[in-house]
């Protein structure tokens, strides 16, 4: 069965030479929310944007849906919301301008369900753009990518420029759409405890290369942290708590002093891991 | 129909800062010349008998064309200040209308929700481009308009549509220049994705886009001159050239020293070195020629010109419709 989004092998390099993604292979079934967390410069954003077909992969190969963006441009398109990275809308326009503007250019394009959402959320469909809060602007973006009536949505990190309660809205919105439409969402972020109560996946980039690809479930009941010098089973890596004592992630195992791993220590051990292996030669 | 007001309100408000600012200097400079027209039209009708293109000399202190002359001239001299710069303003005109059109969805980073919204980044393009040229259109067919007005007003008694005197400052060229910098701004603003360096990148091409379309077209325009003398000056002609014709056939022009040795023109219209030569008739160095089109080929020319540039203009809309198609959206 063709998956919501795949990867071959993509690598990206930028005209500085410097490698953003480093053979990648990624395969997101259809269906729920997937976490891609990373730290920033981890190749998030390039990861999404050779999706939307902004960025041209040097190695490898994307595909939305079974499309290649690449070569098919309009039909990949017709698979995919998206939601950059700060909300990117016009000035001059009000909300109802935008609905306006994404009726003329996406046939299909759900105003009715948008403007719901929108009053739902009390903001203001006279209102300029730029006379809307972060949050309402996030939304806003949020209302027009689930307009489209896509069925994956690939959010750029939305959420970092929002505050707690803006978050919690916005990532409400996401679950509720997700859930009642069906679709697909790819939500990045670089702070995990943003994303791990309305994600199902996880996928954790780390420069340039996916460090791991699970479900939030699987992660969390195959990983457990033990003191620095308690482990027993396969080390991911060793890393420094809150305290500043010394961490250590491993998968399965089990042993005194041992207890189940959070989604955040999940990530940050295997974030560790990548320190331990610098790869961004590795794609040349 | 609903769809294209949709857009047309839409696009106007995307770029209603560069329309407003440009349709009060059009709205402006527009009422200012139709204002010395009518003056200068109530002139000639005032005073059917004075010749306004004589030389004042002969008019005379106590003459009654005296006062309205110098008024006529007076109006004429602050209009040209105007329809001098109607040349640049078209082209700065289209310029300035034409890098926000994706130049400032870059660096606005909007290109990243209309290229996502939007499945084709080609029609986005067309649309955005159709309601800047119409924009570009309208405003300046009034300047054109405004100034061939203020040209038939400036020349009582003369037939403006074949007479190249503004020419290029007037007429449907005006416009062909609008679109001409249209396409460079698009292009520019494609390309760099910023719209203050786009602008300033964007003079600098018009410049040079415009002094090679004026150099091609006058090159051309000059293998299809006639010679004549200039004794048989026509008002209206475009210009080329002149020079003495030798007795030899051979053209050479006033600066080479053969043509500087002439002083005396005989009553044949030849010229001598000197009065002793010119008075016996022998030693003529030449005859003085010019290289002239015809004002009655005006409007042939014109629209030769105006076409020539629309072309450029196309190709460089099309060149910022494939930059547009490949590029990152910021």
């Amino acid at each position: 069965m063709t998956a919501a989004l795949e990867t071959h092998q993509l690598a990206k390099r930028y005209r500085r030479g410097v490698w953003a993604l480093a053979g990648i292979d990624l395969e997101i079934p259809f269906g729920g929310i997937t976490a891609l967390v990373g730290p920033n410069a981890a190749g998030k954003s390039t990861l999404i944007k050779t999706w939307v077909g902004f960025e041209r992969p040097t190695r490898g190969s994307v595909r939305v849906a079974g499309v290649d963006p690449w070569r098919d441009r309009r039909a990949a398109l017709g698979h995919i919301g998206y939601v950059p990275q700060s909300p990117a809308l016009y000035d001059g326009l009000s909300v109802e301008d935008h609905l306006d503007l994404a009726v003329l250019l996406r046939p299909g394009f759900d105003r009715a369900a948008a403007r719901e959402r929108l009053d739902q959320l009390d903001i203001p469909r006279e209102a300029g753009a730029r006379n809307l809060s972060g949050g309402q602007q996030a939304q806003v973006a949020l209302a027009l990518a689930l307009g489209t009536r896509a069925d994956v949505l690939l959010l750029d990190e939305p959420l970092a420029s929002l505050d707690p309660l803006a978050r919690r809205e916005f990532l409400h919105v996401l679950t509720d759409a997700v859930r009642v439409g069906g679709a697909t969402a790819l939500l990045s972020s670089h702070i995990v405890t943003d994303v791990e109560q309305a994600c199902d996946g996880l996928v954790v980039l780390g420069v340039g290369r996916v460090l791991l690809q699970s479900s939030v479930a699987d992660a969390l009941s195959t990983h457990r942290i033990a003191p620095g010098d308690g482990a027993t089973g396969e080390v991911i890596a060793t890393f420094l708590g809150p305290a500043g004592e010394p961490l250590a992630l491993q998968r399965a195992g089990g042993g005194p002093g041992q207890r189940p791993a959070t989604l955040e220590e999940i990530v940050l051990g295997y974030l560790a891991s990548a320190r331990l292996t610098p790869n961004r030669e590795r794609a040349a | 129909m609903s769809g294209a007001l949709t857009w047309a309100r839409l696009s106007f408000r995307l770029q209603r800062l560069e329309i407003l600012i440009l349709s009060a200097a059009v709205l402006a400079a527009s009422a200012l010349m139709v204002w010395w027209a009518f003056e200068l039209v109530g002139l000639s009708d005032a005073y059917p008998d004075c010749d306004f293109f004589a030389n004042d000399d002969f008019l005379g202190g106590g003459s009654p064309c005296q006062a309205p002359y110098q008024r006529f001239w007076e109006i004429r001299g602050s209009a040209e200040i105007l329809t001098s710069n109607v040349w640049l303003a078209g082209l700065v005109a289209g310029l300035v209308l034409g890098v926000p059109l994706v130049g400032r969805e870059i660096e606005s980073r909007t290109a990243q929700l209309a290229w996502t919204i939007g499945r084709s980044r080609v029609r986005w393009f067309v649309r955005r481009l159709a309601f800047a040229a119409l924009v570009a259109v309208l405003l300046l067919t009034v300047v054109a308009v405004v100034t061939e007005v203020m040209a038939s007003a400036a020349a009582p008694g003369f037939d403006m549509s074949r007479d190249f005197t503004l020419y290029g400052a007037r007429g449907p060229l005006v416009v062909a220049r609008g679109l001409l910098g249209l396409g460079v701004g698009v292009v520019v603003g494609a390309v760099l994705g910023r719209q203050l360096p786009a602008l300033l990148v964007g003079l600098i091409l018009i410049g040079l886009l415009y002094a090679a379309i004026a150099y091609g077209m006058g090159r051309w325009n000059e293998t299809e001159g006639v010679v004549s003398t200039i004794g048989e000056y026509e008002r209206g002609a475009l210009y080329f050239g002149s020079g003495i014709e030798l007795e030899s056939g051979e053209r050479v022009p006033w600066g080479d020293p053969r043509a500087q040795m002439v002083a005396y023109q005989g009553l044949d219209g030849r010229y001598y070195a000197t009065e002793a030569d010119m008075n016996a008739g022998r030693n003529a160095i030449g005859r003085d020629y010019q290289i002239i089109i015809p004002g009655e080929r005006y409007p042939e020319i014109v629209a030769r010109e105006s076409a020539m540039t629309v072309g450029v203009g196309a190709v460089l809309v099309l060149t910022a419709l494939l930059v547009t198609q490949r590029r990152r959206p910021g």
